[in-house]
């Protein structure tokens, strides 16, 4: 390999000389494979020179002015994108190069440049102001605080001394918030003394009461609360017919009204606990309800019956 | 600004030494550029086309090369490198830039050329006392050269190209690559003996 590279540097020293390959080749042991690298060497030489035309000449010094601070400001110097069309006009194709390779263009890549900062300050201005076009409109128009606004015509629309709102209104209270506590009396003890269901039904309607009261007061500055309380505490007369006064609430309210006002109270009580007060009412489906129960925990399972 | 076209006109040319073309350069003289730019354009031209095969490429890259040529003027010294050498080592770095871009944006290869967008060249016209069949095997064989030196590693293609097309002696070349003479040598022919085995295969396959 030594050998044969330094044949070749001999033989190219001798070439560069003037001296005809083949003499060469015939002094260096008549190789056949050196001669024919020196033919290559020999080819290489005779390329034709790659040489741009005057006007491509002419171009190509422009673009090296145009690109030198010192020259006078041309078009395309300052402003990058003014050369763009006259680019386009000399030459199209030289000018979809450009734009297909901006990395080789200077002046294309500056364009470049601009365009993505100026795309970026886009994207982050059109982003503030979406985002500070949202938020008025997430705030609700009329805003009331504690309590959601499907339930303030409850107590707008209620009329205070009607004796339909007796039973009205321990609906809405009931099937909001005690319905929890009057589910459990009613299927576990039937022969409860009216005295007690007395008491626990004007208790839970009070504790409901109480607590509905709040809004009324913030939402109707001119209605007082009190007439609603005197009106929560009346309905001890009809404690003594109703053993579970929130399951039968729902039912009995509607023939009691002779006003539409009490329906329209109705509506607007969209919670899931009413469905879950309303099936422990029936008393003979509670019964049988234990017997499996026990029989599935407190029978241990046998060891032959896993299969 | 009127641009005078000093191509064209053949005045000047080679009455400047590198030394003078250098202070020129470095005053900023009226001129300077243009004297540069016709003394090295064209076979910086001819040595970035042959490495990439593309007329725009080589456009482009010889334009930025003499542009940078001219910026950096400031920090030559004539005595460390002759200024050929160093217009070349600045043409090489921008090819070696532009083929690390060129992952992105790979080279066009020389039988993609579409020779009517090319723009119009002037071949040097070296066929005089050829017979025409010689002629035709010639331009055959050289046809079947560009294309090997383009399957050449960039660096026996650099070699190859700066050492014979170029006509860069050995310690130039050194110089410009800053490599050793032994690795020249060494890349020298091992460039040569490829470029014998392709054209061997081709020819014998054509």
């Amino acid at each position: 390999m030594k050998n044969k590279s330094q044949e070749f540097e001999i033989a190219l020293g001798l070439l560069e000389q003037g001296h005809d390959a083949n003499n060469i080749t015939q002094e260096l042991a008549n190789d056949e494979e050196l001669l024919e690298m020196l033919e290559v060497v020999k080819l290489a030489q005779l390329l034709p020179r790659q040489e741009p035309s005057p006007t491509r000449q002419l171009f190509m010094l422009n673009q090296v002015k145009s690109r030198l601070p010192d020259y006078e400001s041309r078009p395309g110097r300052s402003f990058p994108w003014l050369a763009l069309p006259e680019l386009f006009k000399k030459n199209p194709a030289r000018a979809m190069f450009s734009v297909s390779h901006p990395g080789t263009n200077p002046r294309l890549r500056k364009l470049g440049e601009v365009v993505m900062a100026f795309t970026l300050v886009l994207v982050v201005i059109l982003g503030l102001l979406a985002t500070t076009r949202d938020l008025p409109q997430n705030i609700p128009a009329t805003p009331v605080r504690g309590v959601p606004a499907a339930t303030v015509p409850v107590f707008t629309t209620l009329p205070a001394n009607s004796a339909e709102a007796l039973t009205a209104i321990p609906v809405t209270a009931t099937a909001t918030k005690s319905t929890t506590i009057l589910a459990s009396p009613a299927p576990t003890s039937a022969p409860v003394s009216p005295a007690t269901t007395q008491a626990q039904a004007s208790a839970t309607i009070q504790a409901a009461t109480t607590t509905v009261l709040q809004p009324t007061s913030k939402t109707k500055p001119g209605q007082s609360p009190t007439p609603i309380r005197s009106v929560v505490t009346a309905p001890a007369a009809p404690t003594p017919t109703a053993p579970a006064p929130t399951a039968a609430a729902p039912t009995q309210a509607p023939p009691a009204t002779s006003t539409p006002v009490p329906a329209t109270t109705q509506v607007p009580l969209p919670t899931p606990k009413p469905t879950a007060t309303a099936t422990p009412q029936p008393t003979p489906r509670l019964e049988p309800t234990p017997t499996p129960k026990e029989k599935e925990e407190g029978d241990p399972p046998k060891p032959g019956e896993g299969d | 600004m009127k641009l005078t076209n000093p191509i064209l006109s053949e005045t000047n040319s080679k009455s400047l030494s590198d030394a003078e073309l250098v202070a020129s350069l470095k005053k900023g003289e009226i001129g300077s550029a243009d004297l540069l730019f016709k003394l090295y354009a064209p076979s910086l031209y001819n040595y970035i086309y042959y490495h990439t095969g593309n007329h725009f490429l080589a456009e482009d890259l010889c334009s930025e090369t003499i542009t940078r040529v001219i910026e950096k003027i400031g920090s030559y010294t004539q005595r460390e490198i002759p200024l050929r050498t160093w217009v070349f080592r600045i043409a090489q770095n921008m090819l070696v830039d532009h083929f690390r871009r060129g992952q992105r944006h790979p080279a066009m290869p020389f039988d993609k050329l579409d020779q009517e967008n090319s723009p119009e060249v002037d071949h040097a016209n070296d066929w005089s006392g050829t017979a025409s069949g010689d002629m035709v095997e010639q331009l055959a064989q050289r046809e079947e050269l560009v294309r090997a030196i383009a399957t050449l590693p960039e660096e026996q293609r650099t070699i190859f190209l700066l050492r014979f097309v170029e006509g860069f002696d050995l310690e130039e070349v050194g110089k410009l690559l800053g490599k050793s003479m032994a690795s020249i040598k060494s890349l020298q022919y091992r460039a040569v003996k490829n470029l014998r085995r392709e054209l061997k295969i081709t020819l014998k396959g054509g």
